[in-house]
């Protein structure tokens, strides 16, 4: 429902909502009540807003550094109010997610046509119960990421780190050739498009997926 | 209004082919890529050759999103819609293509070794 602004995640409990949810919730309602009650008894009479006496003034000091009065009681009970429901604007704006930077190199004679691949260590895997259900979670911040690189003809370089940001690799090297040649131009292997039909680059793909 | 009711069924009909043609899990098409020559006469027994890139082209969907053989020579092409029209099969050694040919894809297609 909400996503926690600083990314921790609560206790989860039913209907997918979890405590960081609820309190959100309990702060916006205590809001909208802290702001409808002080209107409610505007209009009963019980408050006024009327300028109060110098030393009964509504006094607010944060960390001695913002420092505000008021000599009209009764707003401290909407900027309170307000403050409930801001807050809760602010806390339940969505987690913004942060790119992860790499640095690094690949090195050998294939490495102008290298392709590297990021992925996490350990699988995500869910599990189902006896009766076939699946239901879980997985981790979407793992500890640690493996890097593939994988070049023509070379047996792919895998490095294990830890996640941080930004992830130096340094140096993957290609040092196994398996196949270190780049085939002829074989015409009898290259099947011609349909007439005046261009194929997209190779690297543009935008249907589909690879294992 | 009736003939505006019909076209606007047709319409509808052809979009929702259309896009049940481009979702759902769609068909896949593995196989394993060796080098031309080197096999020693038992199936599966050439060299086989990693990195290399692998995608599908078809004229009215462009190019699937490539897969890179592995260690294995392996590669599998997933999600991919299955069409009338056949697809083309391309194969790049870093920025050469090397291999071409038609294929049909109207269910999972599994080519075995394909030799460059």
């Amino acid at each position: 429902m909400f996503k926690a602004g600083n990314g921790a995640p609560g206790i989860r409990l039913g209907g997918g909502m979890d405590t960081f949810d609820i309190a959100v919730i309990a702060s916006a309602l205590c809001g909208v009540f802290m702001v409808l009650g002080g209107i409610f008894l505007l209009y009963k009479g019980r408050v006024s807003l009327e300028a109060a006496a110098q030393d009964e003034a509504l006094q607010i000091e944060f960390l001695k550094e913002v420092k505000l009065s008021t000599r009209y009681p009764a707003l401290g009970l909407f900027v309170i109010g307000l403050a409930f429901s801001f807050g809760t604007l602010y806390y339940a704006k969505p987690a913004t997610v942060q790119p992860l930077i790499f640095n690094g190199s690949v090195a050998g004679p294939a490495s102008s046509s290298a392709t590297i691949s990021v992925r996490p260590s350990t699988p995500w895997s869910l599990a189902a119960d006896s009766s076939g259900i699946v239901r879980g979670q997985i981790d979407p911040n793992p500890h640690y990421l493996t890097i593939e690189a994988t070049a023509p003809g070379y047996r792919p370089v895998t490095k294990t780190v830890e996640q941080s940001n930004p992830i130096d690799f340094g140096t993957l090297a290609f040092d196994h050739p398996v196949a270190e040649r780049i085939p002829g131009l074989d015409l009898d292997r290259i099947a011609p498009l349909p007439a005046g039909y261009t194929a997209p680059p190779p690297d543009q793909g935008s249907f589909g997926g690879a294992s | 209004m009736t003939r505006r009711i019909v076209l606007l069924a047709l319409l509808f009909l052809g979009f929702a082919a259309v896009a049940g043609a481009m979702e759902g899990p769609g068909a896949s098409v593995s196989g394993w890529i060796y080098q031309a020559g080197s096999e020693t006469g038992a199936p599966g027994s050439g060299t086989a050759i990693p990195g290399l890139r692998v995608s599908l082209v078809h004229p009215q969907l462009g190019r699937s999103h490539p897969d890179i053989s592995d260690e294995r020579g392996h590669f599998e092409l997933t999600a991919i819609p299955p069409m009338s029209t056949p697809y083309f099969l391309e194969i790049y050694w870093g920025k050469t293509l090397v291999y071409r040919r038609e294929l049909r894809v109207q269910g999972d297609v599994e080519l075995g070794g394909v030799g460059i």
